[in-house]
């Protein structure tokens, strides 16, 4: 898992870095996107308690991520811009999301370590995104 | 039917193997169309839409569907067994990264079928490969393609980073594995590294021609150079991922048949991860011709003349290792020793390369073609040819013919040399590449039509080779457990494996197990 | 020379230790030297950085500067597929490059469309042009004669015929060259009042809107190359073939035919007005 995540950093590393230089960032975030941040990082720390095997929790970080995923289809679906390259970002993103949950929700307990691995990263991805957007505004 | 379905580390590995060679034939015939074209000044066989077909797609098939899907079927199918394990780590994972890069290949192909296949060239530079300047759908299939060839091949690296993580026999450490197994490592480590920039070139490249995004386009704010740097970080490291692997087959092979161990096992192992390292750090020689700054360049020009210095050591160290030796020239031995002229040749041509001001003249001409086709060619397909011959009765439980192996050597050797050292002169004489033809310029029809022949040799030579490994396959001699007095644990399994390759694994104390076991009274493991 | 010691090397080894017969002995096990791993490290290293300052030097000579505030000689830009120059006097050259022998000019190169690069391997570096960049070389002929160039960055269908000459002459040849293409006074067919000719006429309805008929001539895209003096060519399409009336005809009857790809399209024309163009293209000398 750690080997998977090193290439997904390397590939959303790039990836942020040419949107950062070329591509047209939202001008500032939302507060509503603080919001789902803060959601999502919420469930970077359920995760960890639902890697320790605790089925409540699990479910718990399965419903924050299902509420990401389905702000960020929202926010996508409601820009006119599809050529706004962030949400090309985001999109990808939130494809690994989905891809996350749907490994939290059928997997079994073995996969339960790597899953949570794999989670954290992409916390941490969005982190990223949505700081760098922050302070590409401010700039 | 059980095939399709397998997930032994062994029939992967096969599978990998002749998906490449078909793959193999479909490249060697777009290059076969390109030299009929090329033969006379103006000929006027193929259209130039047609011939901007054929150069991507040999380049692209070449590349992501033979070179780098062969090193990782000989990365499976021998990893386990020259670690003394019965499978890979991952093995569902393995088996699934074969297919996807079958299906990646068959997209590829398929868009002949729509009439509009890639023509962009096989690192597809922007803004050509934009929307305006490629309309077609190639350019599509092509990302599409890659993009799935390039998850597979992530996806099988780290197969067998954990395989040789976690499943060396008890007493290989890391500093006992062959030569070859520490060489796949560090090339799967590389791809981790080094694929997803590919990966991120991709999806820029396919949002600005499908999603209306202006990365690369410069009356948008974009820049077309953003996409050459972002495939050459990819692209260089690229290219050392499939030669490392061909080193480590040599580091095998020119021993075994020396009757000595490799020569400098440390420094070999270490000048690896130099190589490794250093490969990152010289992307930008591939765009010495762009006005970037000249100490930027020089930069990169300091790095791509360093990096010859520990593939140059390895050199020595082979050659060290067959002096005092006892050479037996069996044809496996033969490629092996043929491939370290061909690649000294190709890496000379290399180092031309990194003093800038040569790149200045020679850059994009067929200078490059010839150092391309002696590195990849002469060096990684020699190591493959030797390869199969080392380790066909491995595999098959046959000895490949010696007599056909023999001609087929000479003429590979023959057809190659004579195809591409002409391009050498081609290049300094001012003609550049990606041409579709060339005006009846002194000397240019002639060095083109030696070059036609000399292809049409090598196809011969090679198709001499399948013949044989085919024959062989059918009616070779029986080859038993270990024909060559070899020395590493693959050669203690039966031959072919059973499905569990080893009922015991031999004990483990040195850099050759089985030698120790051949000679009790002189173990390696005493010596050092 | 590496390769030599490499193949000496090599071959020596090959013969000298070549197996004979079938002693079962094995000869002596040696498993490295770390003297010879030092050497074999330290004289490449030397050599590559000998190399390295020899690179550096030769760089600073043959490089032109870069910075963009000073005023560039010629002006050199690529298009799919043909290339054209800009003189300071405001001439649009395209194919010939005239410059005079004897003297370094800074030529800047540059991009209409996708990445292109000028090479005339007598007489300068190569010069990737970049859409969005500029990229600067000197470009300097000792001796007047005719130097080949080609583009050398594969730019789509018709890379291959984007051959261009440049054309070195003496000060004073320069010089009545420059009076031939700089911009002249109207052409009596220019003169308001007097009837145009048919042919200028059918040039300015079917041809202008893409080729220049002058030097003077603003009134195109500049979507193809001027056909300014296009008499005095030696061949036509970037080198494709040989200026002859025959020739300059099949562009006119199917563009497409003449050179496969490219981006004129085939102009309805009766033969009545293709003769007609045709004469007056060749009387553009």
């Amino acid at each position: 898992m750690a080997m998977f995540l090193i290439s997904e950093a390397v590939f959303f590393f790039l990836l942020i870095l040419a949107f950062a230089y070329f591509g047209s960032m939202p001008r500032r975030i939302a507060p509503v996107g603080w919001f789902f941040a803060a959601l999502l990082l919420l469930s970077g720390l359920s995760m960890w308690r639902a890697a320790a095997g605790s089925r409540l929790w699990r479910c718990i970080t399965i419903a924050l991520g299902i509420a990401f995923l389905i702000y960020q289809a929202i926010l996508i679906g409601n820009t006119f811009l599809i050529g706004n390259t962030f949400f090309i970002l985001a999109g990808i993103h939130g494809l690994h999301i989905l891809g996350g949950l749907i490994a939290l929700a059928i997997g079994p307990a073995s996969a339960l370590r790597p899953t949570a691995l794999y989670w954290y990263f992409f916390v941490l991805v969005w982190l990223a995104i949505v700081l760098v957007i922050y302070f590409r505004s401010a700039a | 039917m059980t095939w399709l379905l397998a997930l032994d580390h062994k029939r992967v590995g096969i599978l990998y193997m002749l998906s490449a060679l078909l793959f193999f034939f479909a490249g060697g015939m777009e290059a076969m169309v390109m030299r009929a074209q090329l033969a006379a000044p103006n000929l006027k066989l193929i259209s130039p839409e047609i011939y901007n077909q054929m150069f991507t797609m040999h380049g692209t098939t070449m590349i992501f569907l033979v070179a780098m899907p062969v090193l990782t079927g000989f990365g499976v199918y021998l990893v386990p067994l020259m670690i003394g394990a019965n499978q890979t780590a991952l093995p569902r994972l393995g088996a699934a990264c074969f297919w996807l890069q079958l299906v990646g290949g068959v997209l590829l192909y398929s868009s002949f079928a729509t009439g509009a296949a890639p023509s962009a060239g096989w690192f597809s530079y922007a803004p050509l490969s934009e929307k305006p300047f490629s309309p077609g759908a190639g350019v599509d299939f092509w990302a599409f393609a890659l993009l799935l060839i390039a998850a597979s091949s992530i996806g099988s690296a780290i197969n067998l980073i954990v395989t040789i993580a976690t499943e060396r026999a008890p007493g290989m450490i890391m500093r006992l594995v062959p030569l070859f197994v520490w060489m796949t490592f560090v090339a799967s480590i590389m791809i981790v590294f080094a694929l997803p920039a590919l990966g991120a070139s991709l999806v820029l490249l396919l949002s600005d021609r499908l999603l209306v995004a202006h990365f690369f386009d410069p009356s948008q704010g974009g820049a077309p150079l953003l996409w050459q740097h972002y495939f050459w970080i990819f692209g260089h490291p690229e290219v050392y991922i499939v030669v490392l692997p061909a080193f480590g087959m040599i580091s095998e092979i020119i021993p075994v048949f020396s009757r000595k161990p490799i020569f400098g096992y440390p420094f070999v192992a270490t000048s690896t991860v130099a190589i490794a390292f250093l490969s990152y750090g010289v992307w930008v020689h591939h765009m010495f011709a762009v006005a970037l700054g000249r100490n930027f360049l020089a930069v990169f020009a300091a790095a791509s003349m360093l990096i010859a210095v520990p593939t140059g050591m390895k050199i020595f160290s082979w050659i060290a290792t067959m002096w005092g030796g006892a050479i037996r020239f069996t044809t496996a031995m033969m490629f092996a020793v043929a491939f370290l002229l061909e690649f000294t040749v190709g890496g000379l041509s290399g180092v031309a390369f990194a003093t800038v001001p040569v790149d200045w003249r020679l850059t994009d001409t067929y200078f490059v073609v010839a150092h391309i086709h002696y590195v990849l060619f002469g060096g990684t397909v020699f190591a493959l040819l030797a390869a199969v011959h080392y380790w066909f009765p491995k595999m098959s439980g046959r000895m490949m013919d010696e007599r056909l192996g023999r001609w087929s050597f000479w003429l590979i050797v023959l057809g190659f040399n004579t195809a591409v050292f002409v391009l050498h002169f081609l290049g300094l004489i001012g003609m550049p590449r990606r041409v579709y033809t060339y005006p009846n310029l002194p000397w240019f029809g002639p060095l083109n039509l030696i070059s036609t022949i000399g292809a049409a040799i090598l196809v011969f030579g090679i198709l001499l080779f399948c013949c044989n490994v085919a024959m062989s396959f059918f009616f070779g001699v029986e080859a038993g457990d270990d024909p060559w007095n070899a020395w590493t644990l693959e050669w203690a399994a039966a031959s072919p494996p059973a499905l569990q390759n080893f009922t015991q694994v031999p004990q483990v104390r040195s850099r050759r197990p089985l030698w120790d076991l051949k000679h009790p009274e002189a173990p390696d493991w005493m010596v050092s | 020379m590496v390769f030599l010691v490499v193949a000496a090397g090599v071959i020596w080894s090959v013969v000298r230790f070549r197996s004979r017969g079938l002693s079962t002995t094995e000869p002596r096990q040696v498993f490295g030297s770390r003297k010879l791993e030092i050497l074999w490290t330290v004289v490449p290293l030397a050599i590559v950085t000998g190399l390295f300052i020899v690179t550096v030097r030769a760089m600073v000579l043959i490089d032109a500067p870069q910075d963009s505030d000073r005023p560039s000689d010629l002006v050199i830009t690529a298009h799919q597929w043909w290339w054209e120059a800009r003189y300071p006097n405001g001439a649009v050259v395209p194919w010939d490059i005239h410059i005079p022998a004897g003297r370094r000019l800074r030529a800047r190169i540059e991009s209409a469309d996708v990445i292109h690069d000028f090479w005339v391997p007598d007489l300068a570096r190569k010069m990737d042009a970049v859409p969005g960049r500029w990229g600067y070389i000197w470009l300097e002929a000792d001796k007047p004669g005719t130097y080949a160039g080609t583009c050398s960055e594969f730019c789509g269908a018709q890379h291959a015929w984007m051959r261009y000459r440049v054309i070195a002459e003496s000060e004073s040849d320069f010089e009545a060259w420059m009076r031939y293409w700089k911009p002249q006074p109207n052409n009596e067919d220019d003169i308001p009042g007097s009837p145009v000719p048919l042919a200028v006429r059918l040039f300015a309805d079917k041809c202008s809107s893409c080729h220049a008929r002058t030097a003077t001539d603003e009134s195109s895209s500049g979507k193809g190359p001027s056909l300014a003096h296009l008499a005095s060519r030696e061949t036509l399409g970037g080198g494709i073939m040989r200026n002859t009336p025959e020739n300059l005809m099949l562009w006119l009857t199917d563009p497409q035919a003449a050179k496969p790809g490219n981006r004129m399209p085939k102009i309805p024309l009766t033969d009545a007005e293709r003769t007609t163009i045709l004469g007056y293209l060749e009387s553009l000398r």
